[in-house]
């Protein structure tokens, strides 16, 4: 493979940069896209956490760009690190290293998060901590609380999780989280997002995987590196933390599309880890419970509602090449059913909709935008019914909506064509 | 006198048996090629169903939608149908070639006729076909995406362009077999024209003011459908 | 199931060589045994070493040092008994190591069962179990090996007054492979140790087993049908069992003895061995890479043994008459150093001490193509003692502490079957186990730690080979490929700071990562690479493309 040939994800100038910074024990990556309004702020507080909490550990700090034009990358580069730093009273023992890796072949997110992965690699760090710009607020504490069961060994991959109201994230926890904790038997609380920790053992073993050549990977890399992580047995932990923004800048049906791309992406990777039905490894929790959320805005979902039941009526036609002739009837039915009864039905939507995507039956981006008035169905029908619940009585529902889909596992097990 | 009449007869049964003797072995040629092209196409009818079982070719007659038109026809299933044709097509050119054998005068030519037009036939066959294929992959994806887009009707605006391809697909067919051409092309030309000038009278001033009421009510509803997509993460 | 890798394993192993009598001594008589060797395996498997191959350690007269053998079905009583040396080999296993053992096909001691029958009388059954003649002037012209001690490949018989054939020395007579008997028999001596459990042979003096007059009564045709018979039988009965020959010749020469991978699973590459030495001391490349490319490709199934020193001397046969003299003026100023057509020195002493120089040479050990044997004590750095007769200079006991006898021995030194090395450069005191098992930068971690390395890879053991060759002839720099893996190494032979550009343009794109120490280096583009080493510097770059 001669130079003309290969195209590196990493620039010389990154390179000679990493040369620079030689092995590490702690790397902390960043991540961004047009984040000039907080980066600054997050910067400092990393810096803050290496001096306060890592002193004698070698620590680096790589801001990976996606492609900013608004002067995001600069405002890192730049970024003065004494004022409102937490009071040191010494000078910081280490040289501390911030790496600027401007995006390199394609932008993206994609590119921001495998050029984190390769510095990881190539520095032999122990600890990566990857911080999302656009979370909640950024203080040395939150850090810390990453870094520190990765640099223990207490855990390789790290997952933050929120409390939740049960009303709120219905993407989650109707979809995502029951299906991912089913088909992959493990405790996982939040299987998206974009903030984690994990070792630098994880990095490496993810680098050299397929993933990042794929095209639905720029949306679906959260959920895989979990998922990833299950599949080859990693130790996994959560952290409690305090909500994320869940600003996406696309629209509600782009999300479900994308989040069902992910859900395909993943089963498809992972095919041969769920079909043996394994068992996930357990999942120790870390941090403070925050206890009781308040209740989220709400939203319109009577409208959502009856546009979903529009919207699946209409495609009906292609609905009854996917969904079984039972299944079908009873969505198309409008008499009253009972709750257990309704998660039955969503649950064998799901699993259809799986099992067609890996049986070829119609594109899975055909499949995806059929998917998407189904889980608007869903969401609206799940808050109309829960709308006058106690938070614990609408937990309980999204506790048997987790056990209807362990359940009913088997009917995704058996009908998905392996390897297509 | 008697002599003439015998020896006329003699000539004339002469000349019956000299053509019988040359017509008998055509005929007997006639007969094998008869018999014989019955049981090759029955062996091609035979062979092109298990070629097309292997290549699951009733999946992809079903994904195309064939399936559900040739039901809706009462027509036989799309695999079967080609058997058939196939079979038929075989036979029927064996058929003219026994014609042919036995030579017969207004029949000459037209062998060659026949394999002359096969060929247009089965260019049109695939013209059609894809017609098939091409529509329903239209008609699903201008389905969900109008669907997606929150467009009313979705599904009678996907059905009229699948029928639309369809439509064209057969007219392209039938132009390649060359099957009244000029008919079928100006038949269609004036019902297309029609049709579509029709749709623009109807929807540019008679549906005015309805167009405007859809367009608003379209913009509202895709304003609550499209919004923040935050609660549900 | 094992996998083809799992019967394989010679490929990726490191080979650890040791006599018992040197190694550790467990009842005090001052010779080593199997229950001190025993003791000591969790000291070899903390090396990194994947398989031990040990010296003769059956009944002998000990006139070669245990290479005359006068019963091939025991152990002699000195090293222990047989249910001792079944202790040994079920310990090393269970520390995942294997274990070779000699066989010493071509000829027995004279004092062997076999020959007191065959001399007795012409009519003995045994008779033709040996080559005899009336005359000596049968083989006429065969070379003498032995050149310091023999005269004669025929030596007089007074009992049955006639000569029999002998390569080595006369006490050792060589065995008649055209009698099925004697090749029945070797297959019978090689069930017994098999079905004991041990791993394999190492398998003595193969060139000499068939002899045919008018010939040089080495490598005849009838010699590989013997050998392909034998491993007939072997894979037939077992897997996983390993063949090493030892066949002292060219690579050209050696290749035969591989087969179609029906013959020999491994053999020694002697001459790589002595170039090793030469390059270091030309401070030039050459040597290495001529021998290398001249060595033809073997079977897959098939790997090559390399080696820095061993038992016997430094062997120079495989050199240039030129060569010899140059090694010898430059390696052996001590004429007591030389013997026959080699040098009795250990590594340490030949490279005078110089630790840079020994980690070269170990580098280049575990770099080359091949699978690398370690000989006892090179490890810690262990000196020779050339006042010793024969080849016992690089055999004295292992020195484990600077205590008594080096921790080798309880009993009294004089007792002791050879005596330590104990001047003040490699003596015990200075140079033992336990001194350097507490210093962290020792020649002996230094060593693990290399293992190790080489041992993350199986490109080391499996890899092509392909030389760079850049302008500076000091500097020796080559890739080792296998499949998507690739090291480069990087040496400097020459004793100053030298400076090399590498023309790599296939490897452009790639990142060196520097396997020692894990440090990046620049990527590799279209310009020349350029190195800048120190003094005997070597490096090991793991490349990767990201």
């Amino acid at each position: 493979m001669s130079a003309v040939e290969h195209e590196s994800i990493l620039s010389d100038a990154l390179l000679r940069q990493l040369m620079a910074v030689g092995q590490v024990d702690i790397l902390v990556g960043l991540p961004t896209l047009n984040n000039a309004a907080t980066i600054a702020g997050i910067a400092r507080a990393i810096n803050s956490c290496f001096i306060r909490d890592f002193p004698r550990l070698r620590t680096v700090m790589i801001n990976a760009d996606a492609g900013s034009t608004d002067g995001t990358a600069e405002l890192v580069r730049d970024a003065s690190f004494t004022e409102g730093d937490v009071v040191q009273t010494s000078q910081p023992l280490r040289t501390l290293h911030r790496v600027n890796a401007p995006y390199h072949g394609l932008p993206g997110k994609l590119t921001a998060l495998r050029t984190i992965f390769a510095a990881t690699a190539l520095t032999q760090a122990k600890t990566l901590v990857v911080i999302d710009p656009a979370g909640p607020a950024t203080t040395p504490d939150r850090i810390t609380d990453l870094i520190t069961p990765i640099a223990r060994g207490e855990a390789e991959f790290l997952a933050p999780r929120h409390r939740r109201h049960p009303r709120d994230g219905a993407l989650v926890t109707q979809l995502v989280r029951p299906l991912v904790r089913a088909v992959y038997r493990v405790g996982l609380d939040e299987p998206l997002g974009s903030e984690f920790g994990c070792s630098g053992r994880f990095a490496s073993h993810c680098l050299d995987r397929e993933i990042w050549e794929r095209d639905a990977a720029r949306f679906a890399i959260d959920l895989w590196l979990r998922t990833e992580a299950v599949a080859n047995h990693f130790t996994l932990g959560q952290l409690w933390r305090a909500a994320p923004s869940a600003a996406t800048g696309t629209t509600l049906r782009q999300v479900v599309r994308q989040i069902f791309l992910s859900l395909i992406v993943s089963l498809r990777a992972h095919e041969t880890f769920w079909r043996s039905g394994a068992e996930g490894p357990a999942v120790r929790t870390w941090g403070q419970d925050p206890g009781t959320v308040p209740a989220p805005a709400e939203w319109d979902y009577a409208a959502l509602g009856q546009q979903a039941r529009r919207d699946i009526a209409e495609i009906r036609p292609l609905l009854e090449e996917v969904l079984e002739a039972p299944v079908l009837a009873r969505l198309l039915d409008d008499s009253p059913v009972t709750d257990a009864q309704e998660d039955e039905l969503w649950v064998r939507m799901v699993y259809a909709f799986l099992v067609a995507t890996s049986q070829g039956r119609a594109t899975v981006e055909q499949l995806a935008d059929m998917f998407v008035p189904l889980y608007l169905w869903r969401a609206s029908t799940f808050m109309s019914r829960s709308a006058s619940d106690t938070p614990d009585l609408a937990q309980a529902r999204l506790d048997a909506l987790c056990d209807t889909f362990l359940r009913l596992r088997p009917a995704l097990a058996s009908g998905w064509t392996v390897g297509k | 006198m008697i002599q003439d009449i015998g020896e006329a007869l003699a000539l004339s049964w002469n000349n019956f048996a000299s053509a019988f003797v040359q017509f008998v072995p055509r005929l007997v040629a006639a007969t094998i090629i008869f018999a014989g092209g019955l049981a090759i196409a029955l062996a091609a009818r035979s062979g092109i169903k298990r070629l097309l079982a292997w290549i699951q070719f009733d999946s992809l007659s079903r994904r195309s939608g064939a399936s559900e038109l040739l039901r809706t026809a009462e027509m036989p299933a799309a695999e079967l149908l080609i058997a058939r044709i196939v079979f038929w097509l075989v036979w029927i050119g064996f058929i003219v070639s026994a014609i042919d054998t036995l030579q017969f005068a207004p029949f000459q030519g037209v062998l060659q006729e026949f394999f002359r037009f096969v060929p247009r036939l089965l260019v049109g066959l695939l013209v059609l076909a894809f017609g098939f294929l091409i529509g329903n992959f239209l008609w699903r994806a201008s389905l969900l995406a109008a669907v997606n887009a929150g467009l009313p009707g979705a599904r009678l605006l996907s059905g009229a362009l699948r029928v639309l391809v369809i439509a064209i697909g057969v007219v392209m067919a039938l132009e390649q077999v060359g099957l009244a051409t000029a008919v079928v092309l100006t038949a269609f030309a004036i019902t297309f024209g029609a049709f579509m000038l029709g749709a623009a009278i109807a929807f540019g001033l008679g549906g005015r003011d309805a167009a405007k009421q859809l367009l608003e009510r379209q913009r509202d509803a895709s304003r609550d459908r499209d919004s923040d997509a935050s609660p549900h993460l | 199931m094992p996998t083809t890798a799992d019967l394989q394993w010679y490929k990726d192993a490191v080979f650890y060589q040791l006599h018992v009598k040197s190694f550790s001594d467990s009842n005090g008589d001052g010779i080593g045994d199997f229950p001190g060797l025993t003791s000591k395996l969790d000291y070899i498997a903390s090396l990194g070493i994947k398989c031990l191959w040990l010296q003769p350690m059956y009944p002998s007269p000990f006139k070669d040092d245990g290479y005359d053998i006068s019963d091939y079905t025991n152990v002699h009583p000195s090293y222990g008994t047989l249910s001792e040396f079944q202790l040994f080999l079920e310990q090393a296993h269970a520390r995942g190591l294997r274990v070779i053992i000699e066989l010493v096909m071509n000829h027995t001691s004279d004092q062997h069962a076999w020959f007191a029958e065959a001399r007795s009388s012409r009519d003995n059954p045994r008779r033709n179990w040996y080559v005899w003649s009336d005359t000596d002037d049968r083989y006429k012209g065969v070379r003498i090996i032995f050149v310091d001690t023999e005269l004669s490949n025929w030596a007089w018989d007074p009992l049955s007054k006639s000569y029999y054939w002998h390569r080595f020395f006369s006490h050792q007579p060589d065995l008649n492979f055209d009698n099925p008997e004697v090749r029945d028999e070797i297959w019978t001596v090689m069930k017994f140790w098999l079905d004991l459990g041990v791993d394999g042979f190492r398998v003595d003096a193969v060139p000499y087993l068939v002899e045919r007059e008018g010939t040089s009564c080495e490598n005849l045709p009838e010699t590989h049908l013997v050998i392909k018979e034998l491993r007939a039988k072997l894979d037939a009965h077992y897997t996983g069992k390993v063949l090493l020959a030892e066949a002292n010749m060219w690579p050209e020469d050696v290749r035969p003895y591989f087969g179609a991978g029906d013959e020999f699973h491994m053999s020694f590459h002697f001459p790589i061995m002595p170039r090793m030495f030469m390059a270091l001391r030309l401070e030039d490349r050459k040597p290495l890479i001529d021998i290398i490319e001249r060595t033809p490709p073997i079977p897959d199934s098939c790997q090559w043994a390399t080696f820095l020193r061993n038992h016997d001397e430094l062997t120079l046969e495989m050199v240039t008459d030129d060569e010899r003299q140059y090694m010898w003026d430059e390696y052996a100023q001590d004429p007591r150093a030389r013997i026959n057509l080699g040098i009795r020195r250990r590594l340490a002493t030949l490279m005078e001490g110089d630790r840079r120089r020994i980690e070269l040479m170990n580098g280049l050990l575990m770099s080359l193509p091949g699978s690398p044997i370690m000989y006892y004590g090179d490890e810690i750095g262990m000196g020779d003692n050339v006042y010793l007769g024969d080849r016992n200079a690089v055999r004295t006991p292992m020195q484990w502490n600077g205590g008594v006898n080096a921790g080798f021995s309880q009993a009294d030194p004089e007792r002791l079957w050879l005596p330590l090395v104990s001047n003040t450069l490699y003596g015990y005191q200075a140079v033992n186990v336990e001194s350097q098992q507490r210093n962290a930068t020792s020649l002996l971690n230094w060593t693990r730690r290399l293992i190790e390395i080489r041992s993350s890879t199986p490109v080391f053991g499996r890899g092509a080979i392909e030389f760079l060759k850049p302008a500076n002839h000091r500097v020796l720099a080559f890739t080792r490929r296998l499949d998507r893996d690739t090291v480069l190494v990087v040496c400097n032979l020459a004793g100053t700071a030298q400076f090399a550009e590498l023309e790599m343009p296939s490897l452009g794109g790639a990142i060196p990562i520097e396997m020692f120490g894990g440090s990046i280096f620049p990527r590799i583009g279209r310009e020349p690479y350029a190195m800048m080493m120190g003094p005997y510097d070597f490096y090991w770059f793991r490349l990767r493309w990201l």
